[in-house]
Formats: structure tokens, sequence, C-alpha cells
């Protein structure tokens, strides 16, 4: 697979459309201006991918180079070198190696020696001597897998402020059905429509046969009287303009879930390696 | 780092001591009176009191003879039943201001069932209509403990009994002073603290930064070994335990300072990992504690 | 012949939440209700997690005695993983293991029981608001000794944390107790430390802790008559292992007088009286989990009755003493509180034997396999009595993890025959002099150092059984 970057400007288009579909769907204020800061972001990393030869000085992003270390180990080293605390200015790059999952939950997992590489937003990013990842694990999250999703429990990372932590090793080639990120082996939440504060009639569709956020809309008077998992009832429980089903999560008791993904409180988080498939519902009139 | 050179962390394990000498000189020249404190038990393992009685200089005796008016506290107090929960009411009901300590999570579930403080004249009080009824007159409120800060492993998954942290029952501000268990330095310092000088200076988190200002990595013992790259391959080793698990990195305390139990000892120097267990997602996102 | 009903509720000076209600007829109980009021479900909290973090996370289920739980975690993960500990870690260990019992034999002494029987100065909340009708009966000399004694030990119950924190990092909840023994080097310096307050606690357990109960049972020993309860024991082994220079005792149960070796197939645990559900009202202690139910009819606790062969047990430093033959005074609150004093004082005398043999020397560590099936028991004698953990694995992850901690034997509601707990039985037949001054039933109850965090861990099976993603 050498059409990496190409791959990857493919999914930030396809990012960025899904995006702006999201938007056409939001009421919310609030929403809405989350999702306008992570589209101008995802926007600006494809304008600069697409066209790495600006001239503009505020738009050189540091790259972090390992450098080679010249104190002899007194043990056989098997991970990479230790990343200075000074990082060496150049532009944008990402190497053109692409990642599928399987390699990385093969040999990059970071236990008994290897590597530990980690995929985020479509980037395979390098952890093994990064601080924060000790035992390749960073607040639940797997070196070896694509932490896309778990990542986006805790809101929008732009991988260009993550590339100024740790290096980044090649893009990650996602399945076919991954789209937003959504992804993983394990399983993730199930999406089940788009919150819209006043209901379906005042807000216009564009279908796109890709969008795997089904084409539905909840009010907070739904949620609260028809989906609150109480009574046999579903339960549905909206994060980020987004509604999920969490009938059957394993976080959640009697349809509560008390482990909100926020700095302060990140016990019982939702974390979809734990939580295991949520049934996709069906459709409704 | 040499604590000979810096003096900023050679103070910091006796800052709490210089915040009781000053209590004590403020209680005796009658400058301030004891303020009243009530210490609320309620869903967790109990430590935050075995840590309290760990405390020395300060300790237990310091905090109830020269700090507060201790007028409740489960694990000590010599009352029971009625005539102990009466204390409470008392406390609360005073034009007096009072320091409210929680210590515990508290459970949700089934109407708060799932911790009962108290029954007081046939009606069952759980620790959820308690710290809903004392935390609104109190003066200051204290979550001692990681359980009460962010859940800690009373909340930790599936949370059968639905406990949230004390942030998500009542709005007042409240001191986080997290820990499993909270050290004796960082909730007797605190306490001191506001007794002489009032809110101490907190975090994002509500944390005071004097306690949980500085992650344990930046102050590591171990420090040279992670930045040359030179990896313990399994507990009992003196390298850095980074490749292992450890969440040194990421929490936020002075445990490479003050230590555990006036020993000279903590998890570090035990050659096991530090399991971050006063960071948020503690017990959940910490784990595994130890991965080869 | 009017029945009261007397309810204490928090029975303060206990590790944890309890409410004690009993029925009283003619200045006499004639029945009696123990309730733990507190319900975190630890047993379905720790399933799906690595193995490996057993040792650390089931410390959390109680602050005071966390070290034996490291323990109990540490021995059935080693049955499970086929690991031999090295002998100077299980040392150790068993050093660090000493000093927590130390450490909770003086705080239950002091801190929890003296203020029933002590008018403490009057510093709050240590003194009882209304010290006339709390039944002292020391003469002020005596009174004034006491109290400075509970002030005294303080130092002494710290020292033992200290000592377990030199030894495996920290207390509560040490690190150093793991899988292949301990993960500490020993060295001089604490080798150092560890003596010097193994001494000094000694010192201190000779001229005062001692002296002291018995101070107390001259002036109050009508106990000896309260809170004999049933009188059958189970005790585990302690410090038992051949090369210890003094050894303390390999354990058994005494039912009826009659003794004989634990076996652990006779346990089962009743839920009758217990706020949770189970097929039959009975779970095995390494079996199906129960599924907590608050508004369950007729239930009064969250805590299990645990049976063995059908009687209720009694578990703690009496029943290790009596089985031993170290102790045969006899069975009441009183001889409760003397025999835990004298294991004290024998505990003390054991570990400066291990402290004779114990050698300077790095850990044996090494990266345990986890095996993808696997299964063990851990036993350990702590504080209260007989802690036992079960552990089963599936997929190298945890299966299934049980407690069964000593509390629950002690504290439990009725079984469902309705035979009482041994706390219960212990209450029945007691006298209340003033029935609104019930201090009769504080000293019982307090005499088993009861311990609720450790007892209401009660399980819950109420989610559809997930399958664990394995990354």
């Amino acid at each position: 697979m050498n059409h990496s970057k190409e791959s990857y400007l493919l999914y930030l288009e396809e990012e960025i459309r899904n995006t702006k579909i999201l938007l056409s769907k939001l009421n919310n204020h609030d929403t809405i201006t989350h999702y306008i800061q992570e589209l101008d972001q995802i926007e600006e990393n494809y304008l600069r991918l697409k066209s790495p030869k600006r001239q503009d000085p505020s738009l050189i992003i540091p790259t972090i180079v390992a450098p080679t270390v010249n104190v002899p180990p007194p043990r056989p080293i098997t991970a990479p070198p230790a990343i200075p605390l000074t990082s060496i200015p150049t532009e944008l790059t990402i190497p053109e190696t692409t990642f599928t999952l399987e390699e990385l939950q093969t040999n990059y997992r970071g236990l008994n020696g290897q590597p530990a590489y980690v995929a985020l937003y479509g980037i395979v990013f390098d952890v093994s001597n990064i601080a924060t990842w000790g035992g390749a694990t960073h607040f639940g999250l797997l070196a070896g897998t694509d932490a896309t999703p778990g990542a986006r429990a805790c809101g929008f990372h732009n991988p260009i402020d993550i590339m100024r932590k740790m290096p980044a090793v090649g893009y990650f080639e996602r399945s076919p059905s991954d789209t937003l990120g959504v992804s993983g082996p394990t399983g993730p939440l199930g999406v089940t429509g788009p919150l819209g504060a006043t209901g379906p009639s005042s807000v216009t569709i564009n279908p796109i046969p890709d969008v795997t956020i089904p084409n539905r809309f909840f009010t907070l008077q739904a949620l609260e009287n028809k989906y609150n998992g109480k009574n046999n009832n579903p339960a549905y429980v909206a994060m980020n303009g987004i509604v999920f089903d969490v009938t059957n999560s394993r976080t959640s008791h009697n349809s509560k879930h008390f482990g909100l993904c926020s700095m302060e409180d990140l016990n019982g988080a939702i974390l979809p390696r734990i939580v295991g498939k949520v049934k996709e519902i069906e459709w409704e009139v | 780092m040499n604590s000979e050179k810096c003096p900023l962390n050679d103070s910091k394990p006796h800052i709490p001591m210089n915040y009781i000498n000053m209590a004590i000189d403020n209680v005796r020249q009658g400058n301030k009176p004891k303020m009243n404190c009530i210490w609320l038990e309620t869903s967790s393992c109990f430590g935050e009191i075995i840590a309290l009685l760990d405390g020395e200089d300060p300790g237990l005796v310091d905090l109830l003879t020269t700090m507060v008016n201790m007028t409740f506290f489960n694990s000590i107090m010599a009352d029971s039943g009625e005539a102990a929960y009466e204390r409470i009411l008392a406390t609360v009901s005073s034009d007096e201001p009072y320091m409210l300590i929680v210590s515990g999570a508290i459970p949700l579930k089934d109407n708060g069932r799932y911790a009962v403080i108290a029954n007081y004249q046939g009606k069952t009080i759980t620790a959820l209509d308690a710290v809903r009824e004392f935390s609104p007159k109190a003066a200051y409120i204290i979550a001692a403990g990681t359980c009460t800060t962010y859940g800690g492993p009373t909340a930790a998954r599936p949370n059968v009994s639905e406990a949230v942290p004390l942030n998500r029952i009542i709005e007042t501000p409240i001191i986080n002073v997290p820990g499993c268990p909270v050290n004796a330095v960082w909730i007797l310092g605190t306490i001191a603290h506001i007794i002489s000088f009032g809110m101490p200076e907190l975090d994002e988190l509500n944390r005071p930064v004097t306690f949980f200002g500085i992650t344990i990595h930046e102050r590591c013992p171990r420090r040279s070994f992670f930045d040359y790259n030179l990896f313990a391959t399994s507990f009992g080793q003196p390298e850095c335990m980074f490749k292992l698990g450890c969440r040194g990195p990421i929490t936020r305390t002075t445990c490479p300072l003050t230590r555990w139990n006036e020993s000279d000892n903590w998890p570090i120097g035990a050659n096991t990992t530090c399991i971050g267990c006063a960071s948020p997602g503690f017990p959940d996102l910490m784990e595994p504690f130890i991965r080869y | 012949m009017a029945t009261t009903e007397i309810k204490i509720d928090p029975v303060s000076r206990v590790s944890g939440l309890l409410e004690i209600s009993v029925d009283v007829e003619n200045n006499v109980i004639v029945d009696a209700r123990s309730s733990g009021m507190q319900f975190r479900g630890f047993e379905q909290m720790f399933r799906a997690r690595p193995p490996l973090d057993m040792p650390y996370l089931t410390g959390r289920t109680c602050g005071i005695c966390s070290t034996h739980h490291a323990l109990a975690s540490t021995l059935a993960l080693e049955e499970a993983l086929g690991v031999t500990p090295s002998f100077n870690g299980v040392i150790i260990r068993e050093l660090a293991n000493g000093f927590e019992l130390l450490q909770n034999h003086i705080r239950h002494m002091y801190q929890f029981v003296f203020p029933d029987y002590v008018n403490l100065a009057d510093i709050n909340p240590l003194q009882k608001t209304n010290p006339d009708t709390s039944d002292f009966r020391l003469p002020s000399d005596l009174n004034a000794k006491m109290t400075a004694d509970y002030f005294a030990s303080l130092p002494f119950s710290r020292k033992a944390h200290t000592a377990i924190a030199s030894l495996v990092g920290k207390a509560p909840n040490p690190h150093g107790i793991f899988v292949g023994g301990t993960t500490t080097n020993m060295t001089i310096m604490q080798y150092n430390e560890v003596q010097s307050i193994l001494n000094d606690i000694s010192a201190f357990v000779e001229q005062s802790l001692i002296p002291d109960i018995y101070i107390i049972a001259d002036y109050y020993s009508d106990y000896y008559t309260l809170g004999k309860g049933y009188g059958n024991f189970l005790s585990e082994g302690l410090f038992s292992k051949e090369p210890y220079p003094i050894q303390y005792t390999v354990g058994g149960v005494l039912i009826d007088g009659m003794k004989r070796p634990v076996d652990l197939s006779f346990i089962t645990e009743n839920l009758k009286y217990t706020w949770a559900d189970a097929p039959n009202d009975v779970i095995l202690p390494m079996g199906d989990l129960s599924v907590p139910n608050a508004n369950k009819p007729g239930a009064y606790s969250w805590v299990t009755a645990p049976r063995y062969k059908g009687y209720a047990m009694e578990v703690g430093p009496l029943a290790r003493m009596t089985i031993n033959g170290t102790y045969t005074h006899g069975v009441s609150a009183m001889d409760r509180l003397i025999a835990r004093v004298l294991e004290a004082q024998k505990i003390c005398q054991v570990m400066q034997g291990m402290l004779q043999i114990v050698k300077l020397e790095p850990a044996l560590q090494m990266q345990w396999p986890i095996p993808p099936v696997a299964s063990g028991v851990g036993i350990v004698a702590a504080s209260r009595g007989a802690l036992m953990h079960w552990v089963e694995i599936e997929n190298s992850l945890i299966k299934n993890y049980k407690l069964l901690p000593p509390s629950n034997w002690n504290m439990s509601p009725k079984d469902n025959n309705g035979l009482r707990s041994a706390v219960e039985e212990a209450l029945v037949g007691a006298p209340i002099k003033d029935l609104s001054n019930p201090v009769e039933i504080g000293r019982i109850v307090r005499s088993f150092d009861p311990c609720l965090n450790c007892a209401a861990h009660v399980t819950s099976d109420s989610h559809v059984p997930f399958t664990i993603g394995i990354v």
C-alpha cells in the first residue's frame, strides 16, 4: 500500500464532509460551535498536507525526530531511543508508511520489548518512550490498537498537537467500514442519531450513503420520556450532539451512567474496549 | 534533586507543621476560635481515617485539640446512635461556621440506600440525604480521598451502587484532596491551611496546588534511569518502571518527597509501579497496574 | 410483657457503617439484628480485570486491614499461577501482616473500645455527651491513666504502619506484597527500622496494653458473663511455618467442643435476610454471585450470612487462641478483649523470632505468566478472623473473584433457618439496666471488632454477561 498520504487525504476529505453534514443537522449552539472548531482544525490539516511547501513560518510545525543516543547501555535496549526535549522544526512530514490494524495488534503492542505504536485520527504514533504511556497504556487506551474512539470520548484532539508531543511514524489504514474514526476491533458504541433540539421538521437532510450516523433525530423530551431505559424502554444518551444506545452497555446500570469522561470524573468512562458491541437499533417512524 | 540546593523541596514536607504552628498560635492568642468540624464517612473503605490516625506532626491529637472542634466523626466518637446524630444537627443549626469533610463516594441507587449513615427517630438517613442537607451551610467542604473526589474504587465499573463523587451531588465549591488513601500530610495540611490562611490555591480540579501541583515523574529519584532508557523488566529491580506501566508521569502528588507513614519508603521505593491512586480515573483508567 | 425495640444507628467506633437493633423484654435482650449498612459490589467490580492487579485492588475493600487483603490475594494468585514464593519474601510479608495485626489490635482496644469504659478527656468527639449515664466505673486516678494511655497508644499503632511502609512501601494498601513473595530488597536499614519499631511496640504491649485490659476487666467483671454467643469457633493458621523459631497456630474448627481441621467445602452463604437475591437464597463461596435488592422483604443487612455445616461460627483472636489451647478462660465479651490483647503479645514474640531468620537479600521477582485458565484460594489470619479469597481466571483475566472476610461470620444477619450470627446470639440474654442508655449493647458488639466495609461486599449479577475483548 503506497498510497498512504493519498488515502489519508481522502480520509480527511470524508471527515470534512461528514462533519459538515453533522453541522447541518444540529441546532444546539454549543454543539455547533464545538463541531465548527473541529472542522476548522481538520480543514487546516488537510490544506497543510495537500500543499506542504508553504513558506508561512506560522504554518511550520515542528516534527519530532529521534536522535541517536551516545550513552552505551548496560543492557540491550529493545525500545527506540528517548526523545529529546528540544525538537528540530521542520515542515509537517509524516513518513510514507501505512500500518494496518493487524500489524499494530501483532507487532506494536509495546509488550515484551515490542515498540508501542498507537493509531489516532488516522495517523500512527510511536509512544514507546512517551512518559504518559507507561506500560504502553494511557488512561485505558492501549498501544497496538486504533485508540481513536476512546480518545474521542475525551474530546477531539488535533493530530497536529499530538505530533508536537510524539513522533508520527505513518498512516493508519482503516478498514472500509470505518468512518468518522468510529471503528476498532473491540466494538464501538452504536451510534443512533444526532440530537435535534426541535425535531426533524426544522432540519434539512443530505443523505450520503457512507454516513454511519443513522438519520434519526431525538428531542430532549423524547429521550426523557421514551428512551430513558425505564420500564423496558431502550436507554439512549446524548453526548456531543450524537445519540448513543447504551441499553446494553456494561457501564450503565438501570439506564444510568455516572462515569462521564471529563478530567474530573474518568472512572467508569464509556470505553469501547470494555463495553462490547451495542445493538444498532432498527428504524422506526 | 538535592534538597539542600532547593529550598522549595526542602520545605515541602514541613509545610503542614508550619500551618499547624500558626493555627496553634492563633488559637492561643484568641485570634481564631476553633472552627467546628463534621467528618462524614460515606461509602468507601474508610482508609482516610486510618491515614489520619497515621499522621504524625501533625496527627490526630493535633487535629482534635488545636485545629478544629470535631463534633461528629463516626470512627472515633464516643457517642452512638441518636446522640451521635444530634451532634451533627447541633453543629449545622448553630450560627458558628463549620467545616464539612466527606470521605467516601455517594451511592445514588435506590435513593441512596447503599450507604446509610444513621437512623434518627425512625427515619433512615442515607449518605445522599446527609451531604445534601449538611453542605449548604458549611463554610468549607473538603472531599477527602479518591472515592470522594473522583469516584475511585467505590465507583469503579460496573458501579453497582451507582456511586458518584461529591461534586456530582452538591454545587458549592469543594476542595478536592484525593489519594487512595489520602496521605495524612495532604489532608491535615489542607485543614491547617484553611484554619490559618483560608482557602488554599486550587488547580483546575480544585486540588490544593501545594500537594497536587507537580507530577511524581518530575521529582522521581529514578528519573535519570528514564532519561537514559534504563527500564526495569519486572518488579523488584532498581531501574525506572515506565515500561511496566508506572503512572508517575500522570499522577500529581508529593509522594516522592513526603513518602508514606513517616518512613523513607513509598511504592517506587518498594520496587513497584505507581498505580495512580490519586489520579482521576483510578482504578479503571490506571489499569493494568503492571504489564510485562 | 411489652417488647421494646432499641435501634442504634450509627454504631460508632467500628470500621464501616453498622446498625444494631435489639428487642428487649423485661430489660433483657430477646432478639437482635446486626445490619451492615453499606454496599459497593466489589466482587462484581473485580471481574474482567488483569489478575496481577488484584493484590492492589482487593486492599481497597478495607482501609484498616488492607495488608491482609493484599496477602490473601497474593496467596490465591500464587496458587493459581503455580508460583512458589521465595522463603525470605514470605517472611517479609508475614512481618508486614504481623504489623497490620498489631496496628489493628492496638487501635481497636484504645480508639474503638476504651471510650465505652473510660471517661476520656474533654476533647470533642472523644467524650460522651452524657458521661453520667454511661456506666463509667473507674476511679479517677485509673481513669486518668487510661486516658493518658489512649493518647500514648497512638504513636505505637502509627509505628506499626511505619514498619509496614518500610517493608512493603505504604500503608494502607501496601505495594510490596506480590506474587513471588515480595518486591522489597531487604537491607540493613529496613531491618533496623523494623526491629526497633517491634521492640517499641512489644514494650508498649507489655507495659500498657495488657495491664490496661486487666484493669478494665477488674471493674467490669460482669462482662465475663455477657456476650457469649455460641462458642463455636473457626480459625485459620497464623505464623505456623516450620522454621519459625516461635510459631502460633495451625487453626481448625471447634463446634460443640469438638475440634476438627477446617474444610472449606462446608461453607455456604445464606441470603434470606440479606438485601440480595439468589436461587434458594444460597450461594457458595466460589460460585454464583447474588443480585443486590434493596427492597427485599424481611431482609435487614447488606452482609451475607456464612455458615459452616449450618453452624454460625465466630472468628477472631478468641477463636484462634481457644482452638490453639492458649486461652482457656472462657467465651464472653471480656474474654474476647483479653484474647485480642494476649494475641498481640504473642504476635510480637513470633515476629521477634522471624527477625532472627530473615535475610538481607533482594526480592525474587520475574515476569509472571498468567495461564489462560486457573484458580486458587488464599486464606489469611486477619485481625478480626479468617479472611478467604477465591480467584478464578479465564482468558487470562479475572472470571470470578470472591471474598469472605471475617466480619461476614461475626456480624452477619440470620441465616435461612433463622439462626442468629455470633454477634446477634451474643446480644441475646444480655440485661439492659437502663433502656435509654443501653451501654451493654455497644460493649458486646465492639468486643467482636466489627468491620463492615469488608463484610458487605455482596455481589451483583444484574447485567447480561458480556464478552471480554482481548486486544
